[in-house]
C-alpha cells in the first residue's frame, strides 16, 4: 500500500489563484450600466473576511459566534474615533483598531470559551447587541446619527475615489486573507480544530491545546471583523458611518451566511458571503426587470423565502451542493463519453 | 428606597411573566424537535399584532380580538413547522436553526406588509390598578402573571402526565425509537410549533396594551425569551420561566439604574450569571 | 531518575458534589510495567483514570510522571501519557487516516500559515508514520474513510492508534475489550503484548478477568473510591477482600 501524500501545492492553490483571475476580471465587466456593481462587490469582500474568519471558527472549531456583528463593529468605530477624536493617520487607525478587536477578543474570548454549545451561543449574542448598545447610544461614537466624513484610504491617492480602486483594495486584502485560511486550514491547524469540533476531550488526550486554540482562533476572528469593520468605514463609505449596520441582526445574517455556503471550507464561507450580499441586489433588479413597483415591500419576504429555498435544495451549504453536481454531472459524462468510444470503435 | 425595590421587583416580575411565557416556547420546540427557534420572537409580535388590528377595526369585541390573535398566532405555528421545517426533517440541526432564522425575516416581512410599521395598541384586558405592598399595580399586569403562571402549569401538567406530553418528550431524546414505539415524530413537531405560537402569541396579547407592538419588536422579545430559557437551563421549562423573572428584574434594575444602557446592564449580568453557572442556573 | 519515579500516585482524591469517587490512593508504577486496575462497577476506576490523564483535576492530592506533574491532558500527553476512552471518542469527521495525524501535532498558527517546503515535509514524514502505525494494526486499507463509518473492533484499534501516534511512555487503556468478540479480544491481547514486548508501559482498566489475569503481571483492585487489594494476579485472586467486593460476603 502507498504512503499519503499531503495535498500538493498546484491543487491547493488553484483555488486562490481562480479567485485572483475574477477579481481582476471583475470591474472590466463591471462598467457602464453595470458600474452600481463595484460597491457590491466591496461589500461581498468585507463580509468576505469577517466569514472566513467565523468558518474557522463555527466551521472548523465548531464554537458559534452570535456576537460577530459586535467585533465588526467595533473595529468600525474604534477605527473611525482613531482617526478624528484621536488625529491618527488612517494606516495607524487601522492598525488601532484591529489590535483592539483582536484584544477584545482575547478577553471576551477567555471569559466565554469556557462556555459550550447554546450558553456559548447566548454568551456571544449578549456581547453583540452590549457592543451594538454602545455604537448606538455612546456621545463618541454619535449614537444613531453616526460619524460623518471620515478620512479615506487612498494609498496615495491611488485609490482616491474610483470605485474600481477601492474595489481592489478590499478584495486584496480580502484575497489575502482566504489565501492564508486556505493555508492554514490544510496544515495541521486544521486537522487540529476540526477535531476540536469532533470531541474536545478526545482533542486533548490527543495532545492538542483545546483552550489555547479555541482561543486563538476566536481572537483571529475577531480581529478579522475588526478589519473587515475598518474598511467598511474608512473605504467602504468614508462619508457616513452609522449603527444600523452592526445590529443583532447582522450577527445572525453572519452566521446565515456561513451556514449556507457550507460550514466546512473557505470557499463555502466566501460563497455565502456573495450570495448573501448580491441576493438584495438581484431582487430589487429582478423585481425591476419584472416591473414589480414596490419591489422594497417584498424584498426581505423574498430574501427569507430564498434562504428558506436554499436550505431545503442545499442543506448541507453550497459549495457541498456544488461540489455533488459537479461530480454527478462528471459521471454522466463519463458515461456518455465510453459509450460513444463503445459505439463507434 | 423599600418602595423603589419593591416597585423594580414588582415590574420585574410582570415583565419576566412575559419572558417566561417566551422561554416556554422555547423550551416547548427545543424539547420536542431538537431545533432553537429563532422565530420565536415573531410569534410574539403576530400574536399582539393581529390581536390589536381585530380589535383596531371596531367590529370585533376585545375577546373576539384575542381570540383572532391566538388562532393567529397557533395556525402561523403551524404553517412555519409545515413549510419550513418539515422539509428539513433530515438536515442537521444548525441548518434548521438558519431556516427557523429565515422563517422570522419572512414573517417580520409580512406583518410590515399586512399591518405596516406604525406601531399599534390595543385596549387592556381589564383597566385600573390595585395596590400591592404598598406599589400601584395596573390590573393588566396581574394579568401577566396570572397567564404565566397557568400556561407554565398547564405545560409542566402536560408534558409530565399525558400520554401527548410523553410522546413529545421521546421525539427529543430519540425520534428513531420514538418512531418505533408507535409515535409520529412529525405530528409531534407540528403540535410542538402550535402550541408554543400559541404561547408567543398569548404573551404578545398581553404585552400589547402594555408597550404597544410594532413588526420589528418581535426580534428582540424572542431573544430575551432566549435568554431566559438558557439562563434556566434549556430543556427545563420551569428553570426557563425562573430565568425569565430573573431577566424582567434584572433589566427593571439596570433601567432603573442607568436607563440608557439598561440592555447593556441587563445582558452583562446574563453573561455574568452564565459564567457562575455555565450549566444553567438550576442545574444540579 | 529511579524506576520508582516513573508514576506516582500520591493520596489522590476526588469529589463529585460530596460524593467521594476516589479516596486518598497512592501507588507507584515502575517503567515497563503492565498493570491492571480493577474494581466493581462505581468502584473509581474510571475516575481514577481520567484523574491519572489529566482530564479531571484532583480534589486533593497530585499525579507525577517521571518527576513532573501531571496538571492537564494536553500537558500529560507531552510528558508522555496517552489514553483511550471507555466509550470510543474518535474524531468522528475526520478520517482514520486524520484521527491519528491528529495527534502528531504541528498546532503552530504560525507554522501552518505558510505553506513552506520544510512543512511539507514535516507532513510528508508524519503521513508516512501515521501509514506505517495503521499498518502494524491492520487499518492501513481503511486511511481515507470517515472514523465514524468502520467497525466497532476497528474503532477500539484506531484509538489506540491514535494514542500510539503520541510516542507516548505510558499507555492508559480504559476497557479496551469491552464490545469485543472473542477473536478480537484475542487479538487485543496480542496487541498489548506485542506493545509491552517493545517497552511500553500499561496501565489497563479492564472489566475482562480472563483478560486481566493472562496479561498484567500486576493487579491493583479498587472498591469505593479506594484500594483494597495491589499484587500479583495469583495474590489478589485469593484475596478474601477482592472475594467479598466481587461476589459479595461469603454464604455462612
Amino acid at each position: 500500500m502507498n504512503v499519503p501524500q499531503p495535498i500538493p501545492n498546484r491543487r491547493l492553490f488553484r483555488g486562490p489563484a481562480l479567485l485572483l483571475v475574477a477579481i481582476l476580471a471583475f470591474p472590466l465587466a463591471a462598467r457602464g450600466d453595470y458600474a452600481y456593481l463595484l460597491p457590491l462587490g466591496q461589500l461581498c469582500a468585507i463580509y468576505g473576511i469577517i466569514v472566513t474568519g467565523l468558518t474557522l471558527l463555527m466551521g472548523f472549531t465548531g464554537q458559534i459566534s452570535l456576537g460577530h456583528a459586535g467585533f465588526y463593529g467595533f473595529g468600525a468605530y474604534v477605527g473611525a474615533v482613531a482617526a478624528t477624536a484621536g488625529r491618527l493617520p488612517v494606516a495607524a487607525a487601522l492598525g488601532v483598531a484591529v489590535a483592539a478587536g483582536a484584544l477584545l477578543a482575547l478577553a471576551a474570548g477567555f471569559a466565554v470559551l469556557r462556555l459550550h454549545g447554546h450558553h456559548l451561543a447566548l454568551a456571544t449574542l449578549c456581547l453583540g447587541v452590549i457592543l451594538g448598545e454602545f455604537i448606538n447610544k455612546a456621545q463618541i461614537t454619535g449614537g444613531a446619527g453616526g460619524m460623518f466624513d471620515l478620512p479615506e484610504i487612498t494609498l496615495g491617492g491611488l485609490v482616491k475615489g474610483s470605485a474600481a480602486g477601492k474595489f481592489y483594495l478590499v478584495w486584496a486584502v480580502a484575497w489575502l486573507v482566504v489565501l492564508w485560511a486556505v493555508q492554514l486550514t490544510a496544515s495541521p491547524v486544521g486537522r487540529a480544530l476540526k477535531a476540536i469540533q469532533g470531541d474536545e476531550g478526545a482533542a486533548a488526550a490527543a495532545g492538542i491545546p483545546v483552550f489555547w486554540i479555541k482561543l486563538k482562533v476566536f481572537v483571529i476572528s475577531g480581529a478579522l471583523a475588526a478589519l473587515a469593520g475598518t474598511l467598511y468605514a474608512f473605504v467602504y463609505t468614508p462619508s457616513y458611518l452609522g449603527p444600523e449596520e452592526f445590529s443583532l441582526m447582522f450577527s445572525v445574517t453572519l452566521v446565515t451566511m456561513a451556514v449556507i455556503g457550507g460550514m466546512g471550507n473557505v470557499w463555502g464561507g466566501l460563497a455565502g458571503a456573495a450570495v448573501m450580499t448580491s441576493l438584495h441586489e438581484l431582487i430589487t433588479l429582478g423585481g425591476e426587470k419584472l416591473g414589480i413597483v414596490q419591489v422594497a415591500r417584498w424584498e426581505q419576504l423574498i430574501f427569507g423565502l430564498l434562504l428558506a429555498l436554499i436550505l431545503i435544495f442545499c442543506p448541507e451549504g453550497l459549495m457541498p451542493a456544488l461540489g455533488g453536481w459537479a461530480q454527478r454531472a462528471r459521471a454522466w459524462w463519463g458515461r456518455r463519453w465510453k459509450m460513444r468510444t463503445r459505439l463507434e470503435p | 428606597m423599600q418602595n423603589i425595590a419593591m416597585l423594580l421587583l414588582v415590574k420585574g416580575v410582570m415583565i419576566g411573566s412575559i419572558y417566561a411565557l417566551i422561554s416556554l416556547g422555547f423550551n416547548v420546540i427545543y424539547r420536542t424537535t431538537g431545533v432553537l427557534n429563532f422565530a420565536q420572537g415573531e410569534f410574539v409580535m403576530v400574536g399582539g399584532l393581529s390581536a390589536a388590528w381585530a380589535s383596531g377595526t371596531g367590529r370585533v369585541p376585545l375577546a373576539g380580538a384575542i381570540g383572532i390573535g391566538l388562532g393567529t398566532a397557533a395556525a402561523v405555528g403551524w404553517l412555519v413547522d409545515a413549510l419550513a421545517i418539515r422539509p428539513l426533517r433530515q438536515a442537521s440541526a444548525s441548518v434548521q436553526i438558519i431556516a427557523t432564522v429565515g422563517v422570522s425575516i419572512c414573517l417580520r416581512a409580512l406583518a410590515a406588509i399586512f399591518w405596516g410599521t406604525d406601531p399599534c395598541h390595543l385596549p387592556p384586558l381589564q383597566p385600573g390598578s390595585v395596590q400591592l405592598a404598598g406599589v400601584a399595580v395596573e390590573i393588566q399586569n396581574l394579568w401577566m402573571l396570572g397567564a404565566g403562571a397557568v400556561g407554565m402549569a398547564a405545560l409542566a401538567v402536560g408534558f409530565r402526565w399525558t400520554a401527548t406530553g410523553r410522546a413529545m418528550r421521546a421525539c427529543a431524546e430519540n425520534p428513531e425509537a420514538a418512531r418505533l414505539c408507535g409515535v409520529n415524530p412529525g405530528r409531534m413537531s407540528a403540535l410542538a410549533f402550535t402550541l408554543s405560537a400559541l404561547l408567543g402569541g398569548l404573551g404578545g396579547i398581553l404585552l400589547t396594551p402594555v408597550l404597544s407592538m410594532s413588526y420589528d419588536r418581535g426580534t428582540m422579545l424572542g431573544l430575551k425569551g432566549f435568554a431566559a430559557a438558557i439562563l434556566g437551563g434549556l430543556g427545563h421549562p420551569v428553570a426557563g420561566v425562573a430565568g425569565g423573572l430573573i431577566l424582567g428584574v434584572l433589566e427593571q434594575c439596570s433601567a432603573w439604574y442607568s436607563s440608557l444602557y439598561k440592555e447593556t446592564l441587563a445582558l452583562a449580568l446574563v453573561v455574568i450569571l452564565l459564567l457562575l453557572r455555565p450549566k444553567g442556573l438550576l442545574a444540579r | 531518575m529511579s524506576a520508582q519515579e516513573f508514576l506516582v500516585v500520591d493520596r489522590l482524591s476526588r469529589d463529585f458534589g460530596g460524593q467521594r469517587a476516589v479516596a486518598e490512593v497512592s501507588f507507584t508504577l515502575p517503567e515497563g510495567a503492565l498493570t491492571a486496575l480493577i474494581g466493581p462497577n462505581g468502584a473509581g476506576k474510571t475516575t481514577l483514570f481520567n484523574l491519572v490523564a489529566g482530564a479531571l483535576p484532583p480534589t486533593s492530592g497530585a499525579v507525577r510522571f517521571r518527576g513532573q506533574p501531571v496538571l492537564e491532558a494536553a500537558q500529560a500527553t507531552r510528558l508522555g501519557v496517552a489514553r483511550t476512552f471507555q466509550n470510543i471518542r474518535l474524531f468522528p469527521g475526520l478520517s482514520v487516516l486524520e484521527n491519528v495525524l491528529a495527534a502528531m501535532g504541528g498546532h503552530s498558527f504560525w507554522q501552518g500559515s505558510f505553506r513552506l517546503p520544510r512543512r511539507l515535509e514535516e507532513e510528508r514524514l508524519r503521513l508516512k508514520r501515521a501509514h506505517y502505525l495503521l499498518e502494524d494494526l491492520g487499518l492501513a486499507h481503511l486511511g481515507e474513510q470517515p472514523a465514524r463509518t468502520i467497525p466497532f473492533g476497528q474503532q477500539r484499534l484506531l484509538e489506540i492508534a491514535r494514542a500510539l501516534a503520541l510516542q507516548p511512555r505510558l499507555l492508559l487503556l480504559d476497557e479496551p475489550a469491552a464490545g469485543l468478540n472473542r477473536t478480537e479480544t484475542a487479538a487485543l491481547a496480542e496487541l498489548i503484548r506485542r506493545l509491552h514486548g517493545r517497552g511500553l508501559s500499561l496501565l489497563l482498566v479492564e472489566h475482562d478477568m480472563h483478560l486481566v489475569m493472562h496479561l498484567a503481571s500486576r493487579v491493583i483492585v479498587l472498591e469505593q473510591g479506594r484500594i483494597i487489594a495491589d499484587g500479583t494476579p495469583a495474590e489478589v485472586q485469593c484475596d478474601e477482600r477482592v472475594r467479598t467486593a466481587y461476589l459479595g460476603p461469603p454464604a455462612e
